[in-house]
């Protein structure tokens, strides 16, 4: 199961969700505290092993890991409550929750059994500004903002994402007009609402994804990020447990019209290996996928030693690897789109030569100016 | 007369105890163990002659503390809207 490169608490992270519980208590007496705190942080993953506490005999441990749960659910009933703010807030201005409590409630039939630390909305791009307004209302500020139209243009184009966040209640709404997980293979709000399903949490009714581009969906998202989380493989792991052969085929053919098929076969990859399981599965892939999805699972493998041994990527290094993700699942074209939206960040504007205008020379100037002024400030 | 839980309430459960809040409120709940039992039990509609049969079962307590126990625990989910109730 998992190599001894890992550090005792990812190990023993690992045997919990895997179920494995005579294994994980043999390794109670080897965990750190602080790192075991650090890792169920990152991970997100304490309502995972919430169900599995009562097993362990080491009661440090299991206080530790109580309180935890118990900080994280609190946490995330409150973001279910904004959920249902938002809802009423929003009114006729439809939306689609993405993640977070509906996806909780797809998974564990309860909203708050997942942990979450934002609200990913996806919306229209033409009601960009009115959900702005709205939030603002409710007391939410803008992380960062386009100061003219041209800008907001190039975010529209470019990127996918708006931040707002709430200081006094701690809580981060991303409103997404696309789900881009990977360029190339970009997915709107028209695309998620043609075949949206309806999920239904407390007395409000929500729009979400269709189950089969919801699934696809997380396995381009965990691919986008080389499942650096183990949340997300503890999603899929729970998602593919619960389909029926019918809905395998489903799902394959789904995927298959959408050339996503090698997203699929990373994450059945690494689930299996991971957690132990065996899913009624084969895919076939032609070599050039197959190459992929090794590259892409070792990159995630690397990527979680990484985190378990707290090993952080230095920023050139986290540049290369993003985008050879990028470049890895998408193609050159892929790989081009993540450029450039990276580059419409309204972090980046100031460092753009023609403040409103000539998006592509912006594009090409933006890093020698950074490179100036950074030496200039030292 | 019946009761149930109020759907503005969401509720998750850590180990034996219940979190929950109550979303238009904004108010946060905790409930033990004997507590989350009965929440449980009345996720369909149940009598007050039912829960404390339940809860009869499954603790060593007589039946008539059990009752006005029991009563006084569901006078408290009401007063704070966390239940509603209907004639069976």
């Amino acid at each position: 199961m998992s190599s001894s490169s890992f550090s005792v608490e990812h190990d023993f992270i690992i045997l919990l969700l895997a179920k494995q519980l005579e294994r994980a208590n043999q390794l109670t007496e080897f965990l750190d505290c602080e790192e075991l705190s650090r890792l169920l942080e990152i991970h997100k993953i304490s309502s995972a092993i919430g169900p599995l506490i009562e097993s362990l005999d080491n009661d440090k441990i299991k206080t530790l890991l109580h309180d935890k749960i118990e900080s994280d659910k609190l946490y995330q009933l409150g973001l279910i409550r904004e959920l249902h703010l938002l809802k009423s807030a929003f009114d006729t201005i439809p939306f689609i929750p993405i993640k977070g409590p509906t996806l909780s409630q797809f998974i564990f039939n309860n909203p708050a059994e997942r942990n979450s630390w934002d609200l990913d909305i996806l919306i229209r791009p033409e009601n960009l500004d009115t959900c702005k307004q709205i939030l603002e209302s409710l007391g939410y500020e803008s992380v960062e903002t386009y100061r003219t139209q041209k800008q907001k243009e190039a975010l529209l184009k470019y990127h996918h994402q708006f931040e707002m966040y709430h200081s006094e209640k701690g809580i981060l709404i991303e409103l997404h007009w696309q789900l881009h997980s990977l360029r190339g293979h970009d997915i709107g709000f028209e695309q998620v609402f043609a075949s949206h399903e309806t999920c239904v949490i407390g007395n409000d009714t929500y729009m979400v994804m269709g189950w089969q581009q919801r699934i696809e969906y997380l396995c381009m998202h965990g691919t986008s990020h080389v499942y650096h989380r183990l949340q997300w493989l503890n999603d899929l792991k729970h998602i593919f447990e619960s389909l029926e052969t019918s809905q395998w085929t489903l799902l394959v053919n789904h995927m298959r019209s959408r050339k996503t098929e090698m997203h699929l076969a990373l994450a059945i990859k690494l689930v299996e290996t991971l957690f132990g399981c065996k899913f009624p599965l084969e895919l076939e892939l032609n070599k050039r996928d197959e190459k992929r999805c090794q590259i892409l699972y070792n990159l995630s493998l690397q990527a979680q030693k990484r985190t378990s041994l707290n090993v952080k990527d230095t920023g050139w290094r986290d540049f290369v690897n993003t985008h050879r993700i990028q470049y890895t699942s998408g193609g050159i074209k892929g790989l081009l789109k993540s450029l450039f939206s990276r580059s419409v960040r309204p972090s980046n504007w100031d460092y753009f030569a023609f403040n409103d205008r000539v998006f592509f020379l912006n594009h090409l100037f933006m890093r020698p100016i950074w490179l100036l002024k950074r030496i200039s400030k030292k | 007369m019946k009761f149930k839980r109020n759907n503005d309430n969401i509720a998750s459960k850590i180990h034996d105890e219940i979190v929950m809040v109550n979303i238009e409120k904004g108010n946060y709940y905790g409930l033990n163990a004997v507590g989350s039992d009965i929440w449980d039990f009345i996720e369909s509609p149940r009598t007050e002659v039912e829960i404390c049969e339940m809860l009869l079962e499954k603790y060593d307590i007589d039946t008539k503390t059990c009752r006005a126990e029991v009563k006084e625990f569901l006078k408290k989910l009401l007063d704070q809207n966390l239940i509603e109730t209907f004639n069976a």
